[in-house]
């Protein structure tokens, strides 16, 4: 009987992979996308490096005066939070309608798929001035808002406007990972704990959710670390007054030509999504003490 | 406990999935739902576990009307064919969870989860996770954590459907200790004959969302009540003809006559169909003596086949229509293909179904085993 239980495929586990010792010539297809991320990404890269370190003097002098200067430290904090709000706005925008499409029918889940595309497919500009056209004080919004009697909402050249800009571009990166990760949930799982005795929204907060963490981590960290390098949308949608760190890089390089202190600017908020990755990554190797269940 | 479903009907967008089905299920019995795939078992189990809801009809569990109970307030246990164990929490955490649903103290639940283990044979699993097990043991995890909080039904839709037969020889003889152990009502569903023979008290044989017909193992292999019975449970061979006069002998289609067990003559005229168990026959050398009181039928050996236990042997009687015969392997069978034999039995091993419409409405004969209907 052992024999016959090592022999059966443990459903869910990878198949045996096959270790090629010829694996040396595959490896030149990888080249020209070496060489490419070489020249665009790596060699520029470093010279922005070698800048922060060199220019306009040798030394750490720009990353020291960076630290201390309270200007840069509240932009970095405000693109973190501006950044760490547009997350949790495709979070909650984004979970409900990734779960929907793994339930719905095959036709309705393209129609929804395409709706959630339809972003990727429209100039950053235009759809920029769109939102521009219907958050300003008196668009078609506030109007309705107004008719309604609400009464008008400060939409733009704040904030507010800044998130819903950045969260509708940021949109698709977060559903596409979350669904990716929920399509392949068993929702026979969802069964099997109501046959348990778990009430439905016990079963999905304990068994549902904790599965569909990895797409959520996934989704939430792209979103979270795009969102910190955003200048287009806060420069349009937003005001001077909550300015993201890119508009201050910007203003650094383009007005006061101080590229070595702008290349550190850079860095640091490189460095700062590195590890903010690194963490995510831990995090989601510990998922299943995240997960609940029975202690 | 006991469970009672009555006129249970279930319609997808106006297909039909069960018509009407009216069982009882004794507290304590061992009730298997066997039938050919898309027959409507799983929604009927389904109905009774309450993923389902009924179109219409009433399903009753220790005489209490349950179809609008949801799911979780039923306490009833169920195992699903594909193990459905929660992948992210460990053997021990899947099956303290319907005892955590249920607020089981944890000094309590401990205990009982040992149990549970120890009942299907997993005790030292306990940290490991789903994917880290076989599918024999993610069953009997399953089972264990159907069985964790002692439900009085317990529901198993295809529990061994995928795994090797070894395992599944193993698990099924599991099953039904277990159930003589615990003595609760169980509702198992299978496609496989040999399954559900062994371990059932009693069978109810699915077809098209109908129940053709409950009973014992015996019952249904040695009194079926359809020519599907028949066919489905065990190889047979059928034969369609009309009840003769007599209500003694059945009038073959080919104007043969074969001797059956009395059905009285008020039965007579009506289609009739003649079913003989492959084993219950013999076969003989052309021309070899026989008791006088049996039944002959001449024919040419088709095929011998071995197989262990016993031996097919296909015998053509008319080039339409052959016969099975399993003799056992332990003697030489002395016949070849191409042997003229004598194919013979008595009378009164055979089963008569009778049809209630008149004759010629019945379909192509069978004689062998209908490899489609499984
Ligand atoms: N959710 C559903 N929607 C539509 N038809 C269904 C659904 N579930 C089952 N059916 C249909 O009901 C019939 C019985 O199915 P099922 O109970 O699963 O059969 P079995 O378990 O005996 O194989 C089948 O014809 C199947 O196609
Ligand atoms: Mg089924």
């Amino acid at each position: 009987m052992t024999a016959t239980l090592q022999a059966e495929r443990r459903p869910g586990s990878p198949a045996p992979r096959v270790r090629g010792d010829s694996s040396a010539p595959w490896l030149l297809l990888l080249l020209p996308a070496l060489v490419l991320l070489a020249l665009c990404f790596v060699y520029p890269l470093a010279r922005l490096l070698v800048a922060s370190l060199q220019d306009p003097v040798p030394g750490v002098g720009n990353y020291t005066d960076l630290l201390r200067s309270q200007v840069f430290r509240n932009v970095l904090g405000r693109t973190f939070l501006t950044s760490a709000i547009v997350c949790l706005t495709c979070f909650v925008l984004g979970y409900p309608y990734a779960y929907l499409m793994t339930v719905v029918s095959r036709r309705t889940r393209s129609l929804l798929l395409a709706v959630v595309l339809i972003p990727f497919w429209t100039s950053l500009m235009v759809r920029t001035f769109s939102w521009l056209v219907l958050l300003q004080d008196n668009g078609v919004i506030n109007d309705t808002l107004a008719a309604l009697g609400v009464g008008r909402l400060e939409l733009v050249r704040n904030t507010t406007g800044v998130t819903i800009g950045m969260a509708q571009v940021m949109l698709p990166f977060a559903v596409l990972p979350m669904y990716a990760v929920m399509q392949k949930i068993d929702r026979r799982l969802l069964r099997a704990a109501e046959s348990c005795g778990a009430k439905p929204v016990s079963a999905f907060a304990r068994i549902y959710f904790p599965l569909s963490l990895p797409g959520v981590a996934a989704g939430m960290s792209i979103t979270f670390v795009v969102s910190l390098g955003f200048f287009i949308t806060p420069q349009l949608l937003g005001s001077p007054s909550n300015a993201m760190l890119s508009q201050l890089m910007y203003t650094e390089i383009t007005q006061l030509g101080k590229w070595g202190y702008g290349a550190a600017m850079g860095f640091i908020l490189l460095a700062t999504a590195l590890i903010i990755l690194g963490l995510v990554r831990v995090a989601s190797r510990a998922r299943p003490a995240l997960a609940g269940g029975a202690k | 406990m006991a469970l009672s479903l009555r006129s249970v009907r279930k319609e997808y967008g106006g297909q039909v999935a069960v018509d009407m089905i009216t069982l009882d299920i004794a507290p304590g019995e061992f009730m298997t739902f066997l039938g050919p795939s898309g027959s409507g078992k799983t929604t009927t189990l389904n109905m009774i576990a309450g993923f389902v809801q009924p179109s219409a009809g009433e399903i009753f569990m220790g005489g209490r009307e349950i179809s609008r109970v949801p799911c979780h307030k039923r306490g009833i246990g169920m195992v699903f064919q594909n193990y459905a164990l929660f992948p992210h929490m460990t053997v021990e955490q899947n099956v303290a969870y319907p005892l955590k649903q249920r607020k089981v103290p944890a000094n309590v639940r401990r205990e009982r989860v040992s149990a549970a283990l120890g009942l299907v044979q997993l005790q030292g699993m306990e940290r490991r996770r789903p994917a880290q097990l076989s599918g024999g043991q993610q069953q009997r995890v399953a089972l264990a954590r159907a069985l964790v909080y002692r439900p009085p039904v317990l529901l198993m839709d295809e529990p061994l459907g995928a795994l090797d037969k070894r395992l599944r020889e193993t698990l099924q003889f599991e099953i039904k200790r277990i159930h003589d152990e615990l003595g609760i009502t169980f509702v198992y569903v299978t496609h496989d004959q040999d399954e559900a023979l062994l371990l059932s008290d009693r069978i109810a044989v699915f077809k098209d969302g109908r129940i053709e017909q409950v009973g014992t193992a015996e019952d249904l292999y040695e009194r079926p009540a359809t020519t599907f019975v028949a066919e489905f449970v065990g190889d047979s061979n059928v034969f369609h003809g009309t009840l003769a006069a007599s209500g003694t002998s059945v009038r073959l289609d080919d104007g043969r006559e074969l001797r059956v067990p009395g059905c009285g003559a008020s039965s007579a005229g009506r289609g009739a169909a003649v079913v003989l168990r492959p084993e219950r026959a013999r076969v003989l050398v052309y021309g070899e003596a026989a008791q006088p009181s049996c039944q002959r039928l001449s024919g040419v050996v088709a095929s011998v086949h071995y197989m262990g236990s016993a031996r097919r042997i296909e015998v053509e009687i008319d080039p339409r229509r052959r016969m099975l015969v399993k003799e056992p392997a332990d003697r030489p069978s002395g016949v070849h293909p191409g042997d003229p034999v004598d194919v013979c039995w008595q009378a009164e091993d055979c089963a008569v179904i009778l049809s209630d419409e008149g004759h010629g409405t019945h379909r192509e004969p069978a004689t062998r085993r209908p490899v489609s209907a499984t």
